[in-house]
């Protein structure tokens, strides 16, 4: 059943158009990512999906339910952590949790969540003795204490260092191990990669991609890189012949470019086979989400740098 | 679920200004620099200038409280996208918009309740009205604040305007009100734009419960305004409310929101024309409020004209006057009527001093104290207090009595019915012009010093024409050790009082002697003043059979063979009524009482001149005169509203008056020689001037003293709050 159905969403404000018919189905279970640029549309869609905007066009059902039509109903069955939240400094983080339980019908209690979330110790500080990566995590808190069935979070890593960074990223696959279906935005493509379940990108309001993060991988226009280190003269026609386009040295490597880096390998066996060279050393590198992204997303740039990539696919790059 | 959420809400703002230093800085502290900057150097921390002060500074913090406070959070929470996150809540706008409401509250009432008990505990400040009235009050005017507070929550952009739009309707506010500056300072057409603000009316109800004591059903039309403003601008706040500052601020609904208040207030304009704060102070009173009210006093017995005790009877009183007196069982229409229970409490007339001095301090004339206009004002409070609702003032400044007699009948002076002769008629160089002349033009003021009949005459005239109640003469002629006095002639005597009965006028003499009473009596004196020493039994005889009034003034008698012989004043009644300065004067040594003390004859001679005044009217009183009770008050410790209490107790204790003729002697016998058949008596269509005392005056003499509450022409008077609440507009232009 999908959870969240969306047919050719628009929103326009003023001048702009934010989103440029969004056609969206999200199942029950697990986490769908919405990656893009800054500016693309990501907090306009979910903010529609929350209720909290109203789409200029399109039809749209949250958990069978129009956000606009039954917004209290709705309410109580989704939970979300926006992109900016304001805690009151205060109040202690058990104090907050049992506020915002007040306003459901059904709540879970503050001390539960705190364990979900890590917070059990800070239970009763003051929320603005907290650090970034606490809030962020009391942010996620609010976001559960009705126990919902659909979470929406809206960058909830955005401006946290990499070990904050980590405790959110094991909430939400610990929350998707509960069974609940999560919806989040981000700009950080490894993070999609890593988390999502399914990754939909989106680019200018419109999505350009949209499938799980090796769908998406496999389906990429992208070239792999291969490179060869051998013992001896080599010639490379074959490889040539199989696809690989030559694209210099690095080092004793030489290094190619394919589309078809299965029939590069196979041309490279025949190589070692007929010609008197033997092979001391192969790496490969397949196209990456982020290859992916850039082709689809293009070079439109976020506003803040990615930061370095702490998941490399191969083990060993050669140096520079 | 609203209600847990509002409560939850609620709870939260609630704590989070409570921890947050800079919130409880500006709700609790701030208001109390403003309370004691306030009361140092505008009240002079005077307890009655800073109670006139306390209700602007009020109506100031729930102001601030209310637009402030509120204003504030509402444009941070939406600024920072708390509201946003309530928002994706199932929690409702109204819940958001009470809950800012209620925590407002609770911020403006602890803010309020404590500077009410600062007020209290450093400046002793003196609420008239009722605690319950007082908190009706405040409870109103947040409630007509907070909405505004709320409103411009909602209208202002950010954090930098709603301080701009507070301001701008805060200063006014301010300013124009009254809570700042005094309302009837401002010039008309300023009062005319105040009108249109809803602190206006806050200053006027406050006002009106703190300091004049009214009620708030006597204050219905400025709450009623208060109330359908509070419930407008709440209700228009729906229109305003915005969860987000993207949101626009529908300019639209703006102007509803505000056309709606200004028609709420163009109608209170036209609907109130008069605000009680338009009028200074002193023309304010706390008794005021039950004017035009009926009232009916149930549980009590009274006693009536004949003196005899009346048991269980309710008294309806309306409009200043004795309506229907009826039995205890009785049902009557309470419909429009206040009922007062008097706890079994025996009602009497308001007691009539009938010689009194109002300009005598009852001191040892020695400090200026004694000679102020305020110890003049504060006497007179000092008579409602113990019972007295009456005096006859002989010699006194006609000016100044003629003045308080118009500011009393008018309402705008809390003094007991004054009526006087004004000045005393008597020789040139007589008694009591001599005891003036160190003062220059006093004796004039005081006396009228005449020899012949012509002379006589023409005084009387000119009194009679300034409507004196009645015709004081003096017969004195000083003391030989000590130094002679001119005496007025038989002529002039005879002329005054001739001349006195032909214009309707009762006259009553000064007499020193039994030979000056035979002189009074033989040509034609309606009453004796001061019960001579010498007098005889024939004379008494004589009175009897003329008809002729006594007024003994014991009281005076008592007081200077007191002072005399050094007795020191143990009496409750003088220590709560007399200020300390007027008795440490009659301590001191500069006074002439301390030189006279000196001299035995003096003690000796004061002692026996009371003796015998005891002694004549036990006399006079077995005789069948007519006793009227008069003390002399003013004169050396002889002091006002209790000298009358002290003379009925002489009359009961020393003379052996039976309870009725004491009684008669203070209410009947009184109003009838001014000619007032229906003051000091309780029957229908009387003057409502009560007294409810808590013991049986027929049974001991002492229940005199124990005054509950005092009627004045209808309206009940609290004595513990006479001294302390302004008493109105009237100054005596003698006095420093």
């Amino acid at each position: 059943m999908a959870i969240v159905s969306i047919s050719n969403l628009m929103k326009k404000y003023d001048n702009v158009e934010a989103l440029k018919g969004i056609d969206l189905e999200i199942e029950a279970g697990g986490i769908v990512g919405i990656l893009g640029p800054n500016g693309a549309g990501k907090t306009t869609l979910v903010e529609i999906i929350e209720g909290l905007r109203q789409p200029t066009h399109g039809r749209l059902t949250v958990l069978g339910v129009d956000p606009q039509k039954s917004p209290g109903q709705l309410k109580e069955r989704i939970g979300a952590q926006l992109q900016t939240t304001a805690i009151s400094p205060e109040l202690t983080p058990s104090e907050t949790l049992a506020l915002f339980g007040s306003f459901y019908q059904k709540s879970l209690p503050p001390s539960r969540i705190l364990e979900l979330v890590g917070l059990t110790e800070k239970a009763n500080a003051r929320n603005r003795t907290l650090s970034g990566g606490q809030k962020q995590r009391l942010a996620i808190g609010m976001a559960l204490v009705n126990d919902p069935e659909l979470l929406i979070f809206d960058e909830p890593t955005t401006g946290l260092d990499p070990m904050a960074r980590r405790g959110v990223h094991d909430i939400v696959t610990d929350l998707r191990g509960r069974g609940k279906t999560i919806l989040l935005t981000t700009h950080y493509i490894e993070e999609a990669e890593k988390l999502c379940d399914r990754v939909i990108m989106i680019k200018e309001g419109q999505i350009v991609a949209d499938g799980t993060p090796f769908e998406l991988v496999s389906r990429a226009s992208g070239m792999s890189t291969v490179w060869i280190a051998v013992e001896g003269e080599l010639d490379p026609t074959p490889l040539m012949n199989a696809g690989a386009e030559p694209s210099g040295h690095e080092g004793e490597y030489f290094k190619f470019q394919t589309h078809n880096p299965a029939e590069v390998i196979i041309a490279l066996g025949e190589i070692l086979k007929q010609q008197a060279v033997s092979l001391t050393d192969l790496r490969m590198k397949r196209p990456t989400l982020e290859d992916v992204y850039l082709e689809l997303v293009g070079s439109q740039q976020d506003e803040e740098p990615p930061e370095p990539s702490t998941t490399q696919k191969t083990s060993r790059v050669p140096g520079v | 679920m609203m209600l847990k959420g509002l409560t939850a809400l609620s709870w939260a703002y609630l704590l989070e200004a409570m921890r947050s230093k800079t919130a409880l800085f500006w709700n609790l502290v701030f208001p109390m620099f403003f309370l004691f900057g306030f009361a140092i150097i505008f009240g002079g921390s005077d307890p009655r200038r800073v109670s006139y002060i306390v209700p602007g500074l009020l109506t100031i913090t729930m102001i601030s409280a209310s637009f402030f406070g509120v204003s504030m959070t509402m444009v941070m929470q939406r600024e920072t996208g708390v509201y946003r996150r309530l928002r994706i809540t199932p929690v409702s706008a109204a819940t958001v918009v009470l809950a800012h409401a209620a925590t407002a509250m609770a911020n403006l009432l602890l803010s309020i309740i404590l500077q009410l008990v600062a007020a209290k505990v450093f400046f002793n400040i003196i609420i008239a009205g009722s605690w319950l009235d007082l908190s009706l009050a405040v409870l109103l005017s947040g409630f007509a604040f907070i909405p505004l507070g709320l409103m411009i929550g909602s209208v202002a952009r950010d954090t930098k305007t709603a301080p701009a739009i507070t301001n701008v309707l805060f200063f006014p506010m301010m300013f124009l009100s009254g809570a700042a500056v005094p309302f009837f300072m401002l010039p008309g057409w300023l009062q005319t734009i105040a009108r249109f603000l809803p602190a206006t009316y806050v200053v006027e109800i406050l006002q009106g419960v703190m300091v004049r004591g009214e009620s708030l059903s006597t204050l219905g039309l400025p709450v009623a305004i208060l109330l359908l403003s509070g419930v407008l601008a709440f209700l228009v706040n729906a229109l305003l409310f915005r969860w987000e500052s993207t949101e626009p601020i529908r300019k639209d609904r703006l102007a509803v929101a505000v056309g709606t208040l200004t028609a709420v207030y163009a109608i209170a304009f036209l609907l109130i024309p008069q605000l009680k704060i338009a009028a200074p102070p002193d023309l304010r009173r706390a008794e005021k409020a039950d004017r035009g009210q009926a009232l009916l006093l149930t549980h009590c017995s009274y006693i009536d004209e004949t003196g005899r005790l009346v048991a269980d009877a309710q008294l309806l009183v309306r409009d200043g006057r004795i309506e229907r007196i009826f039995r205890a069982g009785a049902s009557v229409d309470t419909t429009g009527v206040t009922v007062h229970d008097l706890d079994g409490g025996f009602v009497i007339p308001g007691l009539i001093d009938s010689h009194v001095h109002i300009g005598g301090s009852a001191g040892g004339s020695v400090s200026m104290k004694e000679f102020s206009k305020d110890r003049v004002i504060h006497d007179l409070q000092a008579y409602l207090g113990v019972g007295v609702t009456a005096f006859v003032s002989l010699t006194d400044d006609l000016d100044d009595l003629i003045a308080l007699r118009e500011a009393v009948q008018r309402g705008d002076m809390r003094a007991p019915r004054p009526f006087f002769s004004g000045p005393s008629i008597t020789a040139p160089g007589g008694h009591p012009a001599a005891r003036f002349e160190t003062v220059p033009g006093l004796a004039e003021r005081l006396t009228r010093q005449v020899t012949t009949a012509a002379e006589a005459e023409q005084a009387v005239r000119e009194l009679a024409e300034k409507r004196v109640d009645v015709i004081k003469l003096v017969l004195e002629e000083g003391n030989e050790a000590f130094r002679k006095l001119p005496r007025l002639s038989e002529e002039a005597l005879r002329a005054a009082i001739r001349a006195a009965h032909a214009m309707g006028l009762k006259t009553t003499v000064h007499v020193q002697t039994d030979a000056h009473a035979r002189l009074a009596i033989d040509v034609g004196a309606d009453g004796l003043e001061h019960a001579p020493a010498d007098l005889s039994d024939d004379t008494i005889a004589l009175m009897a059979r003329r008809g002729v009034t006594l007024t003994p003034t014991l009281a005076v008698f008592e007081g200077l063979k007191n002072v005399s012989a050094g007795t020191p004043i143990s009496d409750s009644l003088v220590h709560r009524w007399v200020t300390p300065d007027i008795l440490q004067s009659l301590q001191s040594p500069a006074s002439w009482i301390n030189m006279a003390r000196q001299s035995d004859a003096f003690v000796q001679t004061m002692q026996k001149l009371f003796d015998r005044a005891v002694d004549r009217t036990a006399a006079a009183y077995r005789q069948g005169v007519r006793i009227i009770a008069g003390s002399d008050a003013g004169n050396v410790a002889t002091f006002h509203g209790i000298g009358l209490i002290r003379e009925l107790e002489l009359y009961a204790r020393a003379v052996g008056m039976s309870p009725r003729e004491v009684f008669l002697a203070a209410t009947r016998h009184s109003a009838d020689r001014l000619g007032r058949s229906d003051l000091g008596r309780i029957t229908e269509g009387a003057v409502a001037d009560l007294v409810v005392l808590k013991a049986n005056p027929l049974q001991d003499v002492r229940a005199y003293r124990q005054v509950a509450w005092v009627y004045f022409n209808g309206r009940r008077l609290h004595p513990e709050q006479l001294l302390s609440t302004n008493p109105g507009s009237w100054q005596p232009q003698m006095g420093l």
